[in-house]
Formats: C-alpha cells, sequence, structure tokens
C-alpha cells in the first residue's frame, strides 16, 4: 500500500493550523505544520512534503519568499491561502510557481479538490497520454490536432498557441501576463485585449454554449485555466 | 542708487565752474612755460580740460569745454596775444586742428566713460540678483517668496509693487483701471511687458511685468508710482525684468517642492490606509475561516442544523467584504485596473461563485454575440455582480428564476441583473442605493442593504452609471437592475497580430 502523501501547513494562526490540519488529516493525508518561515524551511528540509500551503500574511517573512524558494526545489506542489484581497498578490504567488490559490474564508470541499489537483499535476505522468480528453474536447498534441465531438476543429495559430499552454497545464490558472508573454512575446505583457479576443474564439470553436462557458474559465484580474473534466 | 551716478546730474553752475577752473590752471601753466616751448606742443595742455570734463560730465560738456578751450587758447596763445584775432595761416591751421582733437577727444573719454558705468552698472546688477537668488533659494513658502521678492522689486524701482496670480486678475480687475487692466491682459496672455514704459500700452499708469511660475501657470508684477514719472526708470529695466524672471523660477521650484511633499504625504496616507484595512480584513476573515472549517469537520448534520449555519456563516463573510469595500470606498482607497474584459468571464465568475444561491434559482444567461470587450476593473466588477445576483435571488420566489443579460446599445454596453420579485416602489428611485437603505418589504428579507451601496459606490469609482427599474409586462413582476458601461470604455474590434 502506498504511503499517505505529507501536507505542510504554514499558518500563524494556531487554531487555523488545527482546523486546516482535521480536515486534510481526515481526507487521509499525514499533516505537519509550521507557524513561521523559519520553521517551515526546516520542516520542507527534513521531511520532504508533498505539498505545502502557504498563509502569505507570516509574522518572520513574505510568504511570497517562501513561495518562490519552495517553487525553486520543484518536486512539491504549493497552494496559497491568504486572507488578502490583493489580486496583485495571487498574480505574483502564481507567477513565482504556486501551483493555486485559496482565499480566506474557504470551502473545506474546494480546498480538497484544488489540492488533490496540484497533487495529481506535480505526479510524474506514466507516460503522457498522447490525446489528452477535456469534456467533449480531445486534444492531440503529438498531431498537433483539437477536435471537439470526434470533428477536427480548425484554430488559428494564437488560438492553438492558447489551447495547448492551458491544456499542458490543465487545472491550473496561468496568468493573463503568463500568456501574453508566452503567446504574443513580453513586449505584449499588458496588452490583456488579445487574449480577450483569442480566447472568445476559442470559445466559440469549442464550447458547447460560449454564453456559459465550462471548458475555458476565467478568474477576475488573474487569469485562465482549462477545466479539467 | 549707485554713488557715482549722481555725479551726471551735477548742477550745471558746478559743472561750468570746474571747467573754468581747469582752463584757467592750463592757462596759467600755459604763461609760465611758453617762452620755451611751441605754440602746437602747448595745444595739448588744452586737451587735458576737455579729456576730464567730458569723461566726468559726458559729451555735452565735453564739447562745450572743447570749444572753451579752443577760446582760451587762442585768446592767450595765438598770436596776436589777448585777442581772438588770428594773424598767420600757420596758427589759423594750429588752432583747427586743435579745435578737432579736442572735439575727437571729448567725444572718445565720453564714450570710455559711459561703458566704465556701464560694465559697473551690470556688475552691480548681477551681484543684485546673485544675492536675490540666493535669499530666495532659502525660502520654501511661496507667499514669503513673493513677499521677499516684492520687497526686493519695490527697493530697486522705487514704485509700489504688487503680484498678481494670472488667474485671479478677473478678480482684483476692479482695482485697476481700465486701461491698467488692458495692460495687464495684454501682459497676462502674450508673455511681454505691457503698460508704462513698455513697447505696448504705454497710456496706462501701471507697468505690467509676466513672470512664469510654473507650466502653463503665469503671474503678473505691477509697478506703479504717483505723479508723472515711470513707474520704473528705464535704466532699471532690465534689471527690474531679470528679478522677474528669477522671481517666477523661485515661485516654480517652490510650488513643485511643495506639490511633490504633498503627494508624498498623500501616498503615505493612502499606504497607511490600505495597510490598516488590510489588516482588519485579516482579523476579521481569520475567524470566519475558523468557524467555517470547523462546521466542515461536524458530522453528521443533525436536522440541516450545520447547512443552516454554513450559510449563516456565508452571509457573515459577503457582510464583512461588503463592510470593507465601503470602507474602502469611503477612504479613497480603492485602487482599480483599467484592463479589457470580456463581459463573458465576469457573468461566468460571479456565477460560480455563488453555488448556493445559484442552486435555488437557476440563472438564464443571455450575451448579445457583438458584445464588444470592455475597459474596466474585473475584480470590482465581479463583486458588484455578486451583489446583484445575491440580490436578485433573495428578494425571488423559490425556485425563479434570474435573468442575465449582456448587450450593445445605442454605443454602451449594458449589464442586467433581473429578478421574479414584487418589483420595488417606484417612488424609490435612486433611495434603493443608499446606504442601509432596503425595500420596504425587506423587514423579512436577509441582506443589510449593503450590498446595493456596494454597487453604486464601485459603479461610480468605475465611471458606470446603475439604475433601477421594474418590469413593466402585464402579470409579470420583478426588479431589473442595469450597469451602464459609456461607449467610451466600449471597445470595438482592433487589429491584433
Amino acid at each position: 500500500m502506498m504511503s499517505n502523501q505529507t501536507i505542510l501547513v504554514i499558518d500563524d494562526e494556531a487554531q487555523i493550523r488545527r482546523l486546516i490540519g482535521a480536515a486534510l488529516t481526515r481526507a487521509g493525508y499525514d499533516v505537519i505544520d509550521a507557524a513561521n518561515a523559519r520553521e517551515a524551511v526546516a520542516l520542507v528540509a527534513s521531511r520532504k512534503p508533498d505539498a505545502v500551503l502557504i498563509d502569505l500574511g507570516l509574522p518572520d517573512r513574505d510568504g511570497l519568499e517562501l513561495v518562490a524558494n519552495f517553487a525553486s526545489k520543484g518536486d512539491m506542489a504549493i497552494l496559497v491561502v491568504s486572507a488578502r484581497d490583493a489580486t496583485d498578490e495571487k498574480i505574483a504567488a502564481l507567477d513565482l510557481g504556486a501551483d493555486d490559490y485559496v482565499t480566506k474564508p474557504f470551502d473545506t470541499d474546494e480546498l480538497l479538490a484544488r489540492l488533490r489537483a496540484a497533487l495529481r499535476r506535480r505526479q510524474p505522468a506514466p507516460a503522457q497520454p498522447p490525446v489528452m480528453t477535456f469534456g467533449e474536447v480531445e486534444f492531440d498534441a503529438d498531431a498537433r490536432i483539437v477536435r471537439r465531438k470526434g470533428i477536427e476543429v480548425h484554430l488559428t495559430p494564437k488560438e492553438y498557441a492558447l489551447f495547448a499552454l492551458l491544456a499542458h497545464d490543465a487545472g491550473k490558472v496561468l496568468t493573463h501576463a503568463h500568456l501574453l508573454r508566452s503567446i504574443w512575446g513580453p513586449a505584449h505583457e499588458t496588452d490583456n485585449e488579445y487574449l480577450r479576443v483569442t480566447a472568445r474564439a476559442l470559445r466559440l470553436k469549442l464550447e458547447s454554449d460560449p454564453s456559459r462557458p465550462t471548458l475555458i474559465r476565467n478568474e477576475p484580474g488573474i487569469g485562465y485555466r482549462l477545466n479539467r473534466e | 542708487m549707485i554713488a557715482d551716478h549722481s555725479s551726471a546730474h551735477r548742477p550745471l553752475w558746478a559743472i561750468a565752474a570746474s571747467a573754468m577752473v581747469l582752463i584757467g590752471a592750463c592757462v596759467a601753466l600755459g604763461l609760465l612755460i611758453a617762452p620755451w616751448i611751441g605754440l602746437a606742443n602747448l595745444a595739448f595742455i588744452f586737451l587735458l580740460p576737455v579729456v576730464v570734463m567730458a569723461g566726468r560730465d559726458g559729451v555735452r560738456v565735453g564739447l562745450a569745454t572743447a570749444a572753451a578751450a579752443t577760446l582760451a587758447f587762442n585768446f592767450f596763445f595765438v598770436p596776436p596775444t589777448w585777442t581772438l584775432h588770428v594773424a598767420s595761416l600757420d596758427n589759423v591751421l594750429t588752432l583747427v586742428m586743435f579745435a578737432l582733437t579736442a572735439l575727437a577727444v571729448s567725444q572718445f573719454s565720453a564714450r570710455l566713460k559711459a561703458q566704465a558705468e556701464r560694465a559697473e552698472r551690470l556688475a552691480a546688477d548681477s551681484s543684485k540678483l546673485a544675492q536675490l537668488s540666493v535669499d530666495m533659494s532659502k525660502l520654501r513658502d511661496e507667499e514669503e517668496l513673493a513677499a521677499l521678492l516684492m520687497r526686493c522689486l519695490a527697493d530697486w524701482s522705487g514704485a509700489h509693487v504688487q503680484l498678481i496670480a494670472g488667474d485671479t486678475l478677473e478678480n482684483c480687475s476692479l482695482r485697476l483701471s481700465p486701461m491698467d487692466h488692458s495692460a495687464a491682459q495684454w501682459a497676462l496672455s502674450h508673455g511681454e511687458a505691457a503698460g508704462r514704459g513698455a513697447a505696448v500700452m504705454a497710456g496706462a499708469d501701471a507697468l505690467f511685468l509676466p513672470m512664469d511660475v510654473g507650466r502653463d501657470k503665469r503671474w503678473l508684477a505691477q509697478f506703479w508710482r504717483g505723479g508723472m514719472q515711470a513707474p520704473v526708470a528705464n535704466d532699471d529695466l532690465s534689471l527690474i525684468i531679470q528679478a522677474v524672471a528669477r522671481g517666477g523660477d523661485a515661485l516654480n521650484r517652490a510650488r513643485v517642492a511643495q506639490a511633490q511633499a504633498e503627494i508624498e504625504a498623500r501616498a503615505q496616507q493612502d499606504a497607511m490606509r490600505e495597510a490598516l484595512l488590510a489588516s482588519i480584513s485579516h482579523d476579521l476573515r481569520t475567524p470566519l475561516t475558523g468557524i467555517r472549517a470547523g462546521l466542515d469537520a461536524l458530522e453528521p448534520d443533525t436536522a440541516g442544523v450545520l447547512a443552516a449555519t454554513r450559510a449563516e456563516a456565508t452571509r457573515l463573510e459577503r457582510m464583512v467584504t461588503n463592510l470593507l469595500d465601503l470602507a474602502r470606498l469611503k477612504a479613497n482607497a480603492l485602487p482599480h485596473a483599467s484592463e479589457v474584459i470580456d463581459l463573458t468571464d465576469v457573468i461566468d465568475a460571479a456565477l460560480e461563485a455563488l453555488p448556493n444561491a445559484i442552486a435555488d434559482h437557476p440563472a438564464h444567461v443571455f450575451i448579445a454575440p457583438d458584445l464588444p470587450l470592455v475597459r474596466s476593473d474585473a475584480v470590482l466588477l465581479h463583486h458588484m455582480l455578486i451583489n446583484l445576483i445575491e440580490n436578485a435571488c433573495k428578494y425571488s420566489p423559490d425556485g425563479a428564476a434570474i435573468a442575465l443579460t449582456a448587450r450593445y446599445e445605442d454605443g454602451d454596453v449594458l449589464l442586467t441583473v433581473a429578478d421574479r420579485g414584487a418589483g420595488f416602489p417606484a417612488q424609490m428611485g435612486r433611495d434603493l442605493f443608499s446606504l442601509f437603505q432596503r425595500g420596504t418589504n425587506a423587514d423579512r428579507m436577509p441582506g443589510s442593504g449593503l450590498g446595493l451601496a456596494v454597487v453604486d459606490g464601485f459603479a461610480r469609482a468605475l465611471g458606470l452609471s446603475v439604475t433601477a427599474s421594474n418590469i413593466s409586462e402585464p402579470e409579470k413582476t420583478g426588479a431589473i437592475f442595469t450597469i451602464r458601461f459609456p461607449a467610451s470604455l466600449a471597445l470595438r474590434d482592433k487589429a491584433m497580430p
């Protein structure tokens, strides 16, 4: 039997650590916790957790520094838990390598769902399936072909680039700036309009109801994500 | 003014007397040495008074002295002596040569003198201006600077001086004569001197010098004095003009420094407010997180108590969010972005954020296919729409659908949320959005009325308008809330690489 996955909860509030810890334990994870950045760095080194939950408001260091630090190690899922409303902080966390974020107060089920998704993405795929499926849409990355209901959909190069980026990180929010940088180049990092127009065109071709998208979703002010289901 | 300046205005008798004395001394000296030297050499002695008088009192006095010296030379030394007759042609030549030389010498030395004076004056002027600059650079306050400048200008010109800010000219026009007012306006609009002693509007009583105190900001320095004298003497004009220009520079610098300081103070204040609100937000949300996580840990749900408590916790969260949003609005601590947004995303995200409300009240979404993108702040719009959707669900009968539309109308983009509730009394109009105002039949409805206040406040901050109306169809009731994006915020299709 596979051993339980270990989750490190980093939060300066003892009650929150206890309550999140209890929820994670019920879900079958091993939980360790840290009240500050110093403890967290030590625990990551000694226990090698599979995922960390970082509250950005830590007493001794900015949580974003920890995100960058842990992301550089590259072998654990990073979820940011923040009570802060600041959108730019969420964007910064995602750009620094966080897998996802949840805003306090959050739904326990939602937290667990996002954690599972992040852990799954981190697992080395035994063999990248040649064809990925997202609901009615199939993506054959090798052949560079996208099908909907089995029929090939013609995408423009930009539409294809956007879809491929989202599909390779399916389930993860990719920030607007990251997408613009990757598809149009660093000079167009703030030209949101390109992205909106391309995403809309992509939805018209791939969604069954483009006004109620289920595949290509947007997080206000942050970025796009491709739904796995 | 300058000490040696006064010598130019010595009384006539004093000038005449000194010329007499000098010429007399030459005659005496000439009589003494005449037996030993020739007439031509003797003439040189008589050039001395001409040089001295021209150098001291100017070219006219020099010419007069030259004439007098010629006569004296003729009278005392040119034979026949003691008469003004000249006997030999040779001596006529000597006398003519002497007269011409004296003429040239007087002009030459007068010019030298004038040049020396001008140089001295310029040196004095620039040292005064330098001192003024130094004095002004020590002052930070605009009013103190203006006072110093006025004192200095009054001192140097001897006239009354007043500084007038350009934009207040109309207010103080009552105290100016019509001529002065025209001159002031001319100086203000053309940026050149106008009025008495200037090239234009010389008929005015006062002189107005323009003073540029910053980009697109001009003041006037007004000079006047009683009587017939010009407010600023011609000789002083260049000094005064330069002093006014330096004053403008100093005032400009003070203004920029002051504005900079104000901006810094405001930024610091804003940052403190934002930090305070962020910390309050954290402090309020942390216990809510604990309560939510704790409720999720309790199972099984006896008689729906947990579900009800969870719903209450969610309500409390929404209220905390709305209160913080309102506090940010009131504190002007509401930074907002201007990004290009697809309203499809805003509607989708808002519905996703309200799973429970939508479970009870299915949402019908209609988005016009030709809907333009809009320029706005996605996060603030998200909060607005969440409040409108919650509001619509709150006032809808159980199970009744709500409708969301986004469409294009006469260049504007409209986002509407409609419910199937009882509507609201027509007379309430805009009151609906005022803080804590709720529909009259709202006593039994959950919610605090904060939501619509947030919607309205955010709309104003984003340059949008939001209105409420009742559905006016037979057999149907309900309210429609409309967010209107003016045409200036709607984006028509644009070429894309």
